[in-house]
């Protein structure tokens, strides 16, 4: 039989089911649970190395599946869904350890890496996604599989985030479904084509097309933070550190992104998407949610509720990417897919272990750390660095390519928007570097936990490290053939402009 | 054959340079060498000294970059190692605990940055480099902060972050415009295109700001004057000359821009004015040079090379004719500024007399001799006998001149500020007179 | 081939009323062996319903007139795709019910309990069977009685209470069909359904008795507003039989509803009031339970009122079935067969909490989700199925009604529905919520047996793998001979 039609689907089955059989296991087998969660990670990254090769070589992968009449359940790979599910699968594994470490002795670890591997199972699905009603199914199990990872830990304050996370995303949901109805009912079709399927629609239909963008806009808008519907991001929070990695730098956030990568460019087709005049609004309100999100986070003392908010402003620029619609910009949209995860994980990595090790949750706390944790605050250091767009870290990359973008297109102000949300950036970071590297110590840390010499646990101590020397090289290696940078072009160039 | 080998060592030498004081900022390895700030000039100290010139090229790395090294970055690489040198030996001990506030870390930091900032090709690394060394001055400036050294800490960030943004605007408009970075093609085709002018404005912005060229200065004031001697020293290496190197690097190249130069010889002939005013009424007849008399030197300099920019930009051949006087120049001011600080100039903010300056510079001379007698006594456990005679002579060098530098002698010395000055100018002059 | 021609010709259809017939007798003869017979009769059924099923894909919808007296003097049984699906549900959730009911009832309930649900069992499948209206009604009646003394069964003065109201309902229901059927009769003569609807006119009579025959099938269905006897009943009844009847009885009363609306009759229904009512009671009825279930505090009252809610959707094909008449049909049988498997799953886990903590106070379900995590899970899916979300039998058939609105602008009826969507998200998320958490004071856990999890556990995945399977429901679907107006094949 045709393996290359199976391949997709054995990519979803290597976490879905490891998670369905941690769930069986009973707390206290912790060799098994970890047995299973890096046979799954290491399983999904040589299917996705396979992928690679194959792709590379010119091979097609898609498995289809009938779900509806005349709609298939379509799992396609493509270079976009590559390297999505490339920076998944990679940060996944990375989480897992990480995840390991942090959560030793807390309860119910079989439950959470049940989630965890859901969670990933449907951000696989999301990438691999064909067509819109594939995505959509993918996109709820997203919602439905993180639920439980953010009231994980069974507080009221955890319930009510739970509550509030919920109403943001089921609504988005309805509304992603009624867009999608819409457009299948004026058009008969959901496949991601490249350069979109509408070109041929008439004059006629125009307004419902437009009321269809903003529809799906709004629903993938919810999780992809754009303001105003980022309530929901700063108090998910609440949920264990690696949640929080895995949340903002991979799987919902950046799913969110994703989606209206693929809605502007393989179902409207970028050019028309212009022509309709909806991009421009769209810029606006990237633009809006960056330097709110900046701004926002100038005023939290929190360390996690600051990376939240930091994380708002910075996926948007993937949507200003898209909004301003060339290769450039594209290069720049989709390349910030991969550069803010890893930098954003970096961060969120490095907050986890100072709440682990030391009980810092805020950053007034921070004073000195530098000293106590130096390789957790040096990868924290390169993260912060990413964020303001210093060079040779890899946000450097995006900023610039979505500067060029914007003057090759004429969209000066957009330059100013980047200027600003750097200012705001340093603002915001700087500060709580100059915390930690330059201020005394204090006399005894909120509530600390001492690792024999090392500064914390190793599997805590190494994800972060190994995220942030990835950021750098994504930044320093830019030219190499297989970096962030050079996939992304070659994205640009097949999957969006070639004619 | 063995020459070409030869040259290929010694072009490894060039991103040595660079990589080496990276290297040796990791805390746990630099504290366990000795003389680590020292240690890291090494491969610096090479190149200034073996005067052939090469270059290498790594397109592998950010957008395709190279080092290269030539006569005119050999006066100022020279003048930065010397600087540094001094720094060095006059800022902490050999050995550092790894659980100080890691001052040696930003020390080397801001040495790779300096380093690389010399040595690269093209724009792209230069403000990689660029960014490295702002970063990691910052933590120098504020070692042992004092309030007042953390707001002259603060101004000089707030800076360096709108000058880092203007230069990456400056860097999108070449981007826009061309391929390539290398410093004479992006000069040359950005004085062709019609917006060189914002580029212009953007460059002008952004290095006027990181050299506190006049009327950006304020902040190297506050430096200055808050700081310790070393931060002094490695200001005038680190910043400022980097920057006037960056100015000259990327500012472009027209025959017409007459506005454009006018600009620059306006504010270089302001920055002149205005710093001759305050060091004339500031007193320094009665109590001779100070810090902030000496902040004022420096504007006067930047000044000046402002002002003979904007002239070679109304006038290109001018810039033919003197552009290699432009480095030999900026290190000879480097240089003599340095030891105008090193020795003679009084510190506001240090509780330091008259007296103890003479002190400084005996416990110098201490520490040469105990370097000597060690050294003879490597010597003659190796049994090298010319070594021996070495300690002999030296020891005799240095009694002679701890006698002429005794107590009144020194006094005299320091604070007379004629004889100050008249040193510092044959200094220049000398300097100055080699390099044409 | 021999077998496979005696399979094929086998009556399975009268099997499948008469062994339920059988196993009631000798539930009710055997006490003391109830369980086992009930358990063996249950999974005969579910036999013969395959048999029946291969059958139809043979040959097509099957009749067959018992001893051999056609109609319209004898009694006819007919079998096409609907009823073949509607008769696979009630097997297969019958079936698990009666693994569940095995260990949860005790023995003096449960001789009372098996004989009276295999009686349910024989109504049901009969029902589905039934080809004349008279039939129809006897079957009902035979329905609603088994029913309510399957509500009373445990004699508290709630269950009483809410059997009594239903028995009220169902009794005045049962007559006004009964007067409807007369009406019919009186009419025309037959009461057979394909004979009459070739002779069915559009006179006052007719009109007269469409409405009995509504009002009182909106009564067994409980469409709001007649709705006011579900909540009691199905909330204070014992878990399986209310699973039985929120799954299974109230569909059995939409079915008539569906079978006569499509076929009786077609001529009258065109009529743009009839539809527009019934679409506006579909609409609220969504609403309104959605809403009284949000501010519910038992779990078991939550349920039910999502019942009402669900039916309301299931009432939205009238509207939609004027053209693109397939799509909004497929769509309803569908919800049908995904919400008869998830309610019962979610009703059998509400059993499951009942008996681990001895109360359904959905505000101290104590950390449920860690120590009864296979009943967790069932409400969780069977939740995912009812709220419409993907992948699930509930999404697939939402999917199908908002098709079928959206191709005739029915902006109304799509916001009724994702707004619907969103509220009963809203409910059952606030119970997986408290699940997680700790309730305030602890109590005294019993243990809950694996048979009991498992089952409500089978039937929520069933609910969810439904959304997988749209192409072999979609067959058996297909298998019909009566073309309504709009010329889609029922």
């Amino acid at each position: 039989m045709n393996w290359n039609d199976w391949i997709p689907l054995l990519v979803l089955m290597s976490s879905l089911l490891p998670g369905l059989l941690i769930f069986s296991l009973a707390e206290e087998n912790v060799q098994t649970r970890v047995m299973l969660n890096l046979f799954g990670a290491l399983a999904k990254l040589a299917l996705v190395g396979l992928m690679l090769w194959g792709v590379y070589h010119g091979h097609h992968y898609e498995t289809r599946l009938p779900l509806l009449p005349n709609l298939d359940l379509v799992l396609r790979v493509g270079p976009l869904s590559l390297l999505f599910i490339t920076l998944s699968t990679i940060l996944w594994l990375v989480t897992t350890v990480y995840a390991i470490g942090y959560l030793e002795d807390s309860p119910h670890r079989s439950r959470f890496f049940g989630f965890f591997s859901l969670c990933v199972t449907a951000t696989v699905g999301v990438a691999l996604a064909g067509n819109l009603i594939s995505f959509l199914l993918f996109y709820e199990l997203l919602t439905l599989a993180t639920y439980p990872l953010i009231i994980h830990r069974g507080t009221e304050e955890a319930r009510q985030a739970g509550k509030i996370y919920l109403r943001y995303t089921i609504s988005g949901g309805a509304l992603l479904l009624i867009g999608t109805v819409w457009l299948y009912s004026l058009t008969g079709s959901l496949e991601f084509t490249p350069k979109g399927f509408l070109f041929n629609i008439g004059e006629q239909h125009y307004p419902a097309l437009i009321g269809i963008f903003a529809l799906l806009i709004t629903g993938l808008g919810v999780k992809a933070a754009l303001v105003p519907l980022h309530g929901w991001l700063p108090l998910a929070m609440i949920a264990p550190a690696p949640v929080s990695a895995l949340l903002h730098a991979v799987a919902v956030v950046k799913a969110g992104a994703f989606g209206i990568i693929r809605v502007v460019y393989d179902v409207f087709g970028v050019e028309f998407s212009a022509g309709l005049g909806v991009l421009k609004p769209l810029a606006w309100l990237a633009a809006f949610t960056i330097i709110y999100g900046s701004l926002r986070a100038l005023f939290q003392n929190d360390l996690k509720r600051r990376l939240a908010y930091s994380t708002i402003s910075q996926v948007s620029y993937i949507a200003l990417g898209v909004a301003i619609a060339g290769p450039i910009a594209t290069i720049g949209g989709v390349v910030h897919l991969v550069h803010q995860g890893l930098m954003k994980i970096t961060l969120f990595f490095c907050a986890g272990n100072l709440a682990e090790t030391l009980g810092i949750h805020k950053i007034s706390e921070m004073n000195g750390v530098g000293r106590r944790m130096p390789w957790t605050m040096a990868a924290f250091t390169i993260g912060a660095f990413g964020m303001i767009g210093a060079p040779p870290i890899a946000g450097f990359i995006s900023k610039w390519y979505l500067g060029l973008g914007a003057l090759n297109n004429d969209q000066n102000w957009v330059i100013f928007v980047l200027a600003g949300s750097s200012l705001l950036n340093a603002a915001y970071f700087l500060p709580i570097l100059h915390r930690a590297w330059f201020m005394p110590l204090p006399e005894s840390w909120p509530d600390e936990h001492h690792f024999g010499n090392k500064e914390t646990a190793w599997a805590l101590l190494l994800p972060p490290l190994v995220t942030a020397a990835m950021a750098l090289a994504a930044g320093l290696l830019v030219t190499l053939p297989f970096s962030p940078l050079e996939w992304a072009k070659l994205i640009s160039v097949r999957e969006f402009y070639q004619p | 054959m063995s020459s070409a080998m030869n040259i290929e060592f010694y072009t490894m030498t060039l991103w040595i340079a660079v990589i080496w004081p990276l290297v040796l900022s990791i805390p746990s390895l630099h504290s366990r060498l000795p003389w680590p700030r020292h240690l890291a000039l090494l491969p610096a100290a090479v190149l200034t000294v073996i005067p052939i010139d090469v270059s290498i090229e790594i397109p592998w790395l950010l957008y395709g970059t190279g080092f290269a090294i030539d006569g005119n970055i050999r006066w100022i690489l020279g003048a930065v190692v010397v600087i540094w040198f001094a720094a060095a030996t006059i800022s902490l001990p050999a050995k550092e605990k790894a659980s100080s506030n890691y001052s040696t870390t930003f020390y080397l930091l801001s040495l790779a940055g300096s380093l690389g900032v010399l040595l690269t090709t093209e724009l792209v690394a230069f403000f990689s480099f660029s960014t490295l060394m702002g970063y990691s001055f910052y933590a120098l400036l504020i070692q042992n902060g004092n309030s007042a050294r953390q707001r002259a800490g603060r101004l000089y960030l707030y800076v360096l972050i709108v000058a880092d943004i203007a230069l990456f605007e400056a860097l999108l408009l070449v981007a826009f415009t061309t391929e390539h970075f290398q410093y004479e093609m992006v000069r040359q085709t950005m004085a062709d295109i019609s917006s060189s002018s914002v580029y212009f404005y953007m460059v002008l912005i952004g290095f006027f700001l990181k050299a506190a060229i006049w009327p950006f200065y304020f902040w190297l004031t506050a430096a200055f004057k808050s700081g310790s001697r070393t931060i002094a020293l490695l200001l005038i290496a680190g910043p400022v000359t980097m920057s006037l190197l960056g100015l000259l690097r990327w500012l472009p190249v027209r025959d017409d821009i007459y506005r454009l130069g006018l600009i620059m010889q306006l504010l270089g002939a302001a920055a002149i004015l205005h710093s001759a005013l305050k060091i004339f009424t500031s007193g320094i007849f009665k109590q001779g040079l100070t810090r902030f008399n000496t902040t004022w030197l420096i504007v006067a300099f930047t000044g000046l090379l402002s002002f003979a920019l904007g002239t070679t930009m109304q006038n290109p051949t001018l810039s033919q004719h003197y552009s290699y006087i432009v480095y030999p120049t900026i290190s000879a001011f480097s240089l003599s500024l340095s030891l105008l600080i090193l020795t003679t100039v009084k510190i506001h903010s240090e509780p330091e007399s008259v007296e103890n300056r003479p002190v400084l510079i005996i416990n110098t001379f201490h520490k040469l001799k105990k370097w000597l007698h060690s050294t003879q006594q490597l010597a003659s456990g190796l049994k090298l006998k010319t070594l021996a005679l070495w300690d002999k002579s030296g020891s005799f060098v240095i009694k002679q001149y701890q006698h002429i530098c005794s107590e009144q002698k020194i006094k005299f010395f320091v604070t007379d500020w004629k004889t100050n000055i008249t040193l510092f100018l044959i200094l220049g002059l000398a300097i100055t007179w080699l390099a044409i | 081939m021999e077998m496979q021609n005696a399979f094929m010709a086998f009556p399975w259809a009268v099997v499948l009323i008469l062994l339920p017939l059988a196993g009631a007798l000798s539930c009710f003869l055997f006490p003391r062996i109830c369980r086992t017979l009930g358990l063996i009769t249950s999974f005969a059924t579910v036999i013969a319903v395959v048999g029946l099923g291969w059958q139809l894909l043979e040959h097509g919808s099957y009749r067959h007139a018992i001893g051999g007296w056609g109609a319209p003097l004898g009694i006819e049984l007919y079998a096409d795709g609907l009823s073949l699906l509607m008769l696979a549900t009630t097997g297969l959730v019958g079936f698990a019910i009666s693994v569940y009911s095995t260990t949860y009832f005790k023995a003096a309930v449960a001789i009372k309990f098996w004989p009276i649900w295999m009686c349910l069992l024989a109504a049901l499948n009969a029902l589905f069977l039934s080809a004349d209206i008279f039939n129809l009604y006897v079957t009902l009646e035979l329905l609603g009685l088994s029913a309510v003394a399957l509500t009373a069964l445990t004699g508290s003065k709630e269950a009483l209470n809410g059997a009594m109201r239903y028995l009220l309902a169902t009794l005045l229901a049962s007559l006004t069909y009964l007067l409807g059927v007369a009406l019919l009769y009186h009419s025309f003569g037959s009461v057979d359904i394909t004979l009459l609807a070739k002779q069915i006119q559009a006179t006052s009579a007719v009109w007269a008795a469409l409405g009995l025959i509504a009002v009182s099938l909106m009564l067994k269905t409980a469409l709001f507003p007649l709705h006011f006897w579900l909540p009691p009943a199905h909330g204070s009844a014992p878990a399986p039989v209310s699973a039985l009847l929120s799954a299974l009885v109230i569909k059995a009363s939409f079915y008539i509803f569906l079978r006569l609306w499509f076929t009786l009759f077609d001529p009258l229904i065109d009529n743009e009031a009839i539809n527009t009512l019934l679409g506006l009671l579909g609409c609220a009825a969504i609403l309104w339970g959605s809403i009284q279930a949000l501010r519910q505090t038992r779990l078991k009252l939550l349920i039910a009122y999502s019942t009402v809610a669900q039916v309301g959707y299931l009432f939205l094909v009238f509207p939609l079935s004027a053209s693109m008449g397939s799509v909004a049909w497929n769509g309803v049988a569908y919800l049908i067969i995904s919400h008869a498997l998830a309610k019962s799953a979610m009703f059998l886990s509400a059993g499951n909490l009942l008996f681990f903590g001895g109360h359904d106070r959905i505000a101290d379900l104590d950390r449920v989700v860690q120590r009864l995590p296979l009943t967790a899970a069932a409400f969780a899916l069977a939740g995912v199925s009812i709220m419409g979300i993907p992948p699930s039998g509930g999404f697939i058939g939402k999917w199908l009604l908002l098709e079928a609105a959206m191709s005739q602008s029915r902006w109304d009826l799509i916001v009724v529905m994702i707004i619907g969507g969103v509220l009963a998200a809203a409910y059952i998320f606030k119970v997986i919520g408290y699940t997680f958490s700790p309730a305030e004071v602890a109590h005294e856990a019993q243990p809950v047996s694996a048979t009991m999890q498992w089952s409500a556990l089978l039937l929520a995945i069933a609910a969810i793998l439904l959304g997988f399977l749209y192409v072999p429901i979609l067959t058996l679907l297909g298998i019909s001979d009566i073309i309504i107006a709009s010329g889609a094949r029922l």
